[in-house]
């Protein structure tokens, strides 16, 4: 699958792992994922979609992959990580 | 008197890891060196330090200064400004890029090597030297202080690990998933490691699979339940930890027992705050009463709950409802759920409510959280005596001090607030004076 069919998936998985009060299809794909000028969430959310990714997608995250903050930026850059590291 | 700031470290003990590296007191010693002569002088130097290593070389080159370390309240980047303003004469030290501040700034790096002068960490301190002033958000908007002093710090530690028989244990290092700045953090994984020998984990993992990462050596997790319920979710394997800490949030006792059982390591729950530090423990998952530290005592007077540490130290009055069993035994009353979860966010129904006292007119004001089937209200309540402010006025510069998630909807005038004798508002009091209202507008809406 490519990665930019995972990112409608994701964007599903994010909302409902943090209980987020907007569509999966408003998730601007570019739009920063933490902080203020963005969807604002916070370490709590990210442990709580770790926990989502690991379920889902059978991998685990690990923040001492220099990709991570990276990987977290934006719902593109999520859905790009995963694709390279999922094992289902 | 003085007390040792690196005690119980066999010659060769490492002091702390980083980098996956053991760090002995050498090295240390060297890195504590090359920060002093690049810190700013100031008299205030305020921690951001997020990394555990760099926290705590930071913390000891301001005790070697006699500067005296500040902790922001948790507030982001406003309580940051807030502290700065407060605190002219301060200097900031960081690992991480920050907005611009009305102080200097000193950006934390390891200075490498360890041609150390090992003089560079003065073995002991004196116990009156104040050592850290600890923020809370405050309700008039400027952070609140709470004083430190070495000596208090330090026996607070060293009774935090007399209750946990870390000398007995073959613990040998103390990771953690917390940030240094709580006093939770700076107690239990700062303070607790230095009194007992045990090296500093000095990265702060938040995943699970860098929590087992990390535990790697026989160690104590200081923790909170969320991440205890992340870490037992995820199934990971450690094999290092020995005893775990959980603070911050009630833990319940279901979890506590899962988190036992697959982490295969006891969970004790800490009962402390930023004013008290650690006050009791207890082993949640066989325990509801809470043993008091032995260095401590509680007393009442006039209905209030004091702790008495038994030093020069204040005694502090207890706003939790306590239940004295005696024998420095205790059971906490039924406490009204101070963390409240919107849409996937957290905050405490106290913070918020101070925001809102903050605003000027308001003279009283209290957040509720509501049941979860009121069907008049499914966002937060919150009532506020305002005698010369309209509701959206209210509402209006509300919005600009929390997130908008937390806007209490509805938000509603009252005269007074049904505070008891000692001033305390119980929840069911406000759970009470809601369905009056609730019940009142539903009677109106009919008639309409």
């Amino acid at each position: 699958m490519e990665s930019e069919t995972v990112e409608g998936e994701v964007a599903a998985m994010l909302v409902e792992a943090v209980n987020l009060d907007i569509a999966p299809a408003d998730i601007d794909p570019q739009q920063p994922l933490f902080g203020g000028q963005g969807i604002g969430l916070d370490s709590i959310d990210a442990l709580e979609l770790s926990l989502a990714i690991s379920v889902k997608y059978g991998f685990q995250m690990r923040a001492d992959d220099a990709q991570r903050h990276q990987a977290f930026a934006n719902l593109q850059s999520l859905s790009r990580y995963i694709h390279t590291h999922r094992q289902k | 008197m003085a007390f040792s700031f690196l005690n119980g470290y066999a010659n060769d003990a490492p002091v702390a890891w980083h980098d996956g590296r053991a760090v002995g007191r050498h090295e240390f010693a060297a890195d504590v060196a090359a920060l002093r002569a690049r810190l700013p002088v100031a008299r205030y130097l305020i921690n951001l330090c997020d990394n555990r290593y760099a926290f705590l070389t930071a913390f000891a080159a301001a005790l070697a200064d006699r500067r005296i370390t500040l902790l922001p309240p948790d507030a982001g980047d406003a309580g940051l400004l807030g502290l700065c303003r407060q605190y002219e004469a301060a200097a900031v030290v960081s690992d991480r890029s920050l907005p611009s501040l009305p102080v200097p700034v000193c950006q934390w790096r390891r200075a490498g090597g360890d041609s150390g002068k090992a003089n560079a960490v003065p073995a002991s301190f004196s116990s009156d030297q104040t050592a850290v002033v600890v923020h809370t958000s405050g309700s008039t908007g400027a952070p609140q202080p709470h004083i430190k002093t070495w000596g208090a710090l330090v026996r607070r530690a060293r009774a935090v690990g007399a209750r946990l028989a870390l000398k007995e244990s073959r613990i040998a290092a103390v990771v953690a998933t917390v940030p240094s700045q709580h006093m939770y953090g700076i107690e239990n994984a700062i303070m607790l490691p230095l009194q007992h020998g045990l090296a500093v984990h000095g990265e702060r993992p938040l995943f699970p699979a860098d929590v087992a990462a990390a535990l790697d050596k026989p160690s104590l997790l200081v923790t909170t339940p969320i991440h205890l319920r992340a870490f037992t979710a995820a199934g990971v394997g450690c094999t290092g930890v020995r005893l775990i800490l959980s603070s911050t949030a009630p833990l319940a006792i279901e979890q506590a027992r899962r988190a036992e059982d697959s982490l295969g390591a006891p969970v004790v729950e800490i009962y402390g705050s930023t004013e008290t530090g650690v006050v009791a423990t207890r082993r949640t998952s066989s325990a509801d009463e809470w043993r008091l530290l032995e260095s401590l005592r509680l007393r009442t007077e006039c209905g209030a709950v004091l702790l008495d540490d038994g030093g020069a130290d204040v005694v502090v009055e207890l706003h939790d409802c306590i239940e004295l069993l005696g024998d420095g035994r205790f059971r906490l009353g039924p406490r009204a759920q101070d963390i409240v979860k919107v849409a996937g966010k957290r905050a405490s129904l106290a913070a918020l409510t101070e925001s809102l006292c903050a605003i000027a007119g308001v003279e009283d004001a209290a957040f509720l959280a509501p049941h979860e089937h009121d069907e008049a209200a499914s966002r937060l309540i919150a009532f506020v005596v305002a005698p010369r402010c309209s509701e959206a006025e209210i509402a209006a510069k509300l919005r600009a001090r929390i997130d908008p998630i937390f806007l209490p909807r509805p938000l509603v005038k009252v005269e007074a607030l049904p505070r008891n004798a000692t001033g305390k508002l119980p929840r069911e009091a406000l759970q009470e004076l809601w369905e009056t209202i609730a019940s009142g507008w539903t009677r109106s809406s009919d008639a309409v």
